[in-house]
Parts: C-alpha cells; sequence; structure tokens
C-alpha cells in the first residue's frame, strides 16, 4: 500500500491553515474556542487543537488579527479574534492563489 | 461517585508548561491559560464522566510537546549575538573596570533565551567574572597573605653573629663539662641562651637536631632548662598548611565559576536555539 508521505500532509496543512483560520473570520469575530472547535470538525484539517493557540498569536503578533477581551455570560472574560486590514488582504490574496493552484494540481490529478 | 477531572488537567497543564520552558514567561504563561480556558469550555460543552473520556479530550488538544512546539516556531532564525556578547562581557568584562560586566549583566536580563534561574547563576556566579578571581589571585600573592614563614631555615652550622662570640660547639663542650646555667631554647629566632661562669651567652642554633642533642646533653646532667620555646609553633604571621590548601581551593573556584558559567550559559544557548527549531505538528 502506497500512502501519501506524512511530512508532505503536515506541510500543506501548516501552509494553509493559517488561511483557514482568517477566512473563518472573515465575517465575524469569533472566540477563540470555538474557531477551534469549528476547525477541528473539519476532518482533516487538525489534528491538535492545542496548536491552534500558537498559530493565533502569531498571527496576533504579524497584525493579520486583533484580539479583544469580552465579558462572558459564565465563567471568566474571552478573547475573541478579528480580522484586521492586513489580515483581509493578506486573505484575499491567497484565495486568489489557492483557486489557480488548486485548479493547476485538479487538472493533472483528476480523474486518476 | 462522580468523576473529578481537576487532577488530570492540572498533570496535563503542568506537562505542557515544562514543554514549553523555552519560551519566554509571558508568552509561556499565556498558552497555558489559553489552553486551561480550551479545557474548561470543552468540559462545559460536554462534560466528561470518566478518565476515559477525558483523556480522549486532552487527546484532541494534542501533546504539550506538540503545542510548545508550535508555540516555539518564529518565522525568522534569530540572532543570537546579543546573547554571545552577554556571555563574554559577564566573563572578561570585569576587566574594563567593572562596567564591563555590569553591561553584560543587563544584556543577560534582556535576552528572552534565557531562564530566570539561567539568569541569577549569570549575575551571582561570580559579579565581576573573571576579573575577580584573577584580582584576589594577585591581592593575596602580592600582600603575602599566603606566604610561608613557618620554613625553619637554619643558620649555616657554627656561623657566628656580631656580639654573640660564642660558637654552638662551644657551648656544647660547656654543657658537656656541667657548666651551663640558665638554658633557654629559643627556636624561633634559632638562638640558645646560657650563663656561663656569671657570663650570658647567646648562641645560633644550627639545626633542630642540634637544639635536642643539647638538650640531652643538659638532661644527662641535669641542668634545668627552658624549652619551652621549642614547643611553640613556630610559624608567625603565616597560614597553617589546612589554610593554605582552604584559600587555594577558594581561589581556585574563584577563577573557576567564571569559566564554568559561561560554558553553561553558552550551552543553554545552543539548546535554546535548537529547542526552537523543530516544525510544529499541526
Amino acid at each position: 500500500m502506497v500512502v501519501v508521505q506524512a511530512p508532505l500532509i503536515s506541510q500543506m496543512r501548516r501552509g494553509t491553515l493559517q488561511y483557514c483560520v482568517l477566512a473563518l473570520l472573515a465575517d465575524e469575530e469569533r472566540y477563540g474556542f470555538d474557531l477551534v472547535k469549528e476547525l477541528a470538525e473539519v476532518e482533516g484539517m487538525v489534528t491538535s487543537e492545542g496548536t491552534i493557540y500558537p498559530l493565533l498569536a502569531r498571527l496576533r503578533k504579524e497584525g493579520l488579527v486583533e484580539t479583544s477581551w469580552q465579558e462572558s455570560p459564565s465563567g471568566p472574560p474571552r478573547r475573541y479574534y478579528r480580522l484586521t486590514a492586513t489580515g483581509r488582504a493578506a486573505l484575499e490574496a491567497f484565495a486568489g492563489e489557492w483557486k489557480r493552484f488548486r485548479d493547476a494540481v485538479d487538472h493533472f490529478v483528476e480523474g486518476t | 461517585m462522580t468523576y473529578n477531572p481537576e487532577p488530570e488537567i492540572e498533570h496535563y497543564l503542568k506537562r505542557l508548561s515544562k514543554a514549553a520552558h523555552g519560551l519566554p514567561r509571558g508568552r509561556r504563561r499565556e498558552l497555558v491559560a489559553e489552553i486551561e480556558q480550551h479545557i474548561r469550555d470543552a468540559l462545559v460543552e460536554t462534560p466528561v464522566d470518566s478518565e476515559a473520556e477525558m483523556l480522549t479530550l486532552l487527546d484532541r488538544i494534542g501533546a504539550p510537546d506538540e503545542i510548545a512546539a508550535a508555540a516555539g516556531d518564529r518565522p525568522v532564525t534569530r540572532s543570537t549575538a546579543m546573547e554571545t556578547c552577554a556571555i563574554i562581557l559577564l566573563l572578561v568584562g570585569g576587566f574594563l573596570g567593572f562596567v564591563g560586566w555590569i553591561v553584560g549583566v543587563v544584556l543577560l536580563w534582556r535576552s528572552s533565551v534565557w531562564t530566570l534561574r539561567d539568569k541569577l547563576i549569570g549575575t551571582f556566579v561570580i559579579p565581576g567574572g573573571l576579573a575577580t578571581g584573577l584580582f584576589a589571585l594577585g591581592f593575596v600573592f602580592a600582600g603575602g597573605v599566603g606566604a610561608q614563614v613557618c620554613s625553619s631555615s637554619p643558620a649555616v652550622p657554627g656561623s657566628l653573629t656580631a656580639g654573640k662570640p660564642t660558637t654552638y660547639a662551644q657551648v656544647l663542650r660547656y654543657a658537656e663539662r656541667g657548666q651551663l646555667r640558665n638554658v633557654v631554647f629559643q627556636p624561633a629566632q634559632q638562638e640558645i641562651d646560657a650563663t656561663y661562669q656569671g657570663k650570658t651567652l647567646v648562641v645560633d642554633a644550627p639545626t633542630d637536631q642540634s637544639m635536642t642533642q643539647l638538650q640531652n646533653v643538659l638532661a644527662r646532667h641535669s641542668v634545668p632548662f627552658d624549652a619551652s620555646g621549642t614547643e611553640k609553633e613556630t610559624c608567625t604571621g603565616g597560614l597553617s598548611t589546612l589554610g593554605a590548601i582552604a584559600l587555594l581551593l577558594a581561589l581556585a573556584t574563584l577563577v573557576m565559576a567564571p569559566i564554568a558559567t559561561s560554558i553553561y550559559l553558552g550551552r543553554r544557548l545552543e539548546r535554546q536555539k535548537f529547542a526552537q527549531r523543530p516544525e510544529p505538528a499541526i
């Protein structure tokens, strides 16, 4: 049995995951837990939920997302994530590239 | 009995905190707090009734090592020039009038590579660095603190000093004839005082053995003598052998400790550099 090399899968995930996060934030701001839950619900996107938090921290550091604390009906205040203008620009640029890349790969791989 | 997930949570967060050891303190605390909140939120959503369910939940969150590795991933390999400067200045900066060492300490504490413990070691072992040890070494040898003055370098046998016109051989002869009185041995001065026919004699004692020899002769003739001087410690102002060894050890430590600290900090620096390299598994 031949399987796709695990490092390749993990590299593809790593390269695209941050744009999936940005895409989730495109329409509304979200609480970290909900964001992670939604990402994890899609099969094959996330293997360790915990690793999303470092990713969110990096996106914040790079200015692609910003955060704000909001009171929660139950429990301590929650940190919400929201897309910045830079983040939106990065997301749009990636979306265009991704479609072209996906179509190109599909062109060869589809139907095999 | 209801299942209490707290011990499992605490254990997991401890492992995470340990795994994230290489992160700056603030970042590590934030990460642990975020993961803890995630666990609490997950528990509110789907409460767990057994350890198995709790472990499944933690599995989904991921291994602490993985999360820490993801957090340690840095887009740019950071330069360690500042850290290298810090180590060098801590070691030899003391030679630049102590200011160099102070600068080293400032750089040490500003770096995010070292942990609090590393920084404390770097600061207190040894303030001033190598300069302190070498300064102490110079001070000790220049001041003669450690110089040995115990050595009883004997005078040349039979030598005569001005004003002491009697030789040891003569004194010995007088003693053989039982003509000496009030004999006092003074090993500290390498002298023997005695009274011979009403005159006071002062004679150089060639060696310790010769003193013993004379004492034996006097004892044979039952001539009382004062040999209390020979019992005394002949060292004056110097250190005992034990003290000298302790001093040498202390000095060696003063010199070696900053070197060891530099090597330690250098190794920690290397370790952190590599610790930040592994690719995060997502």
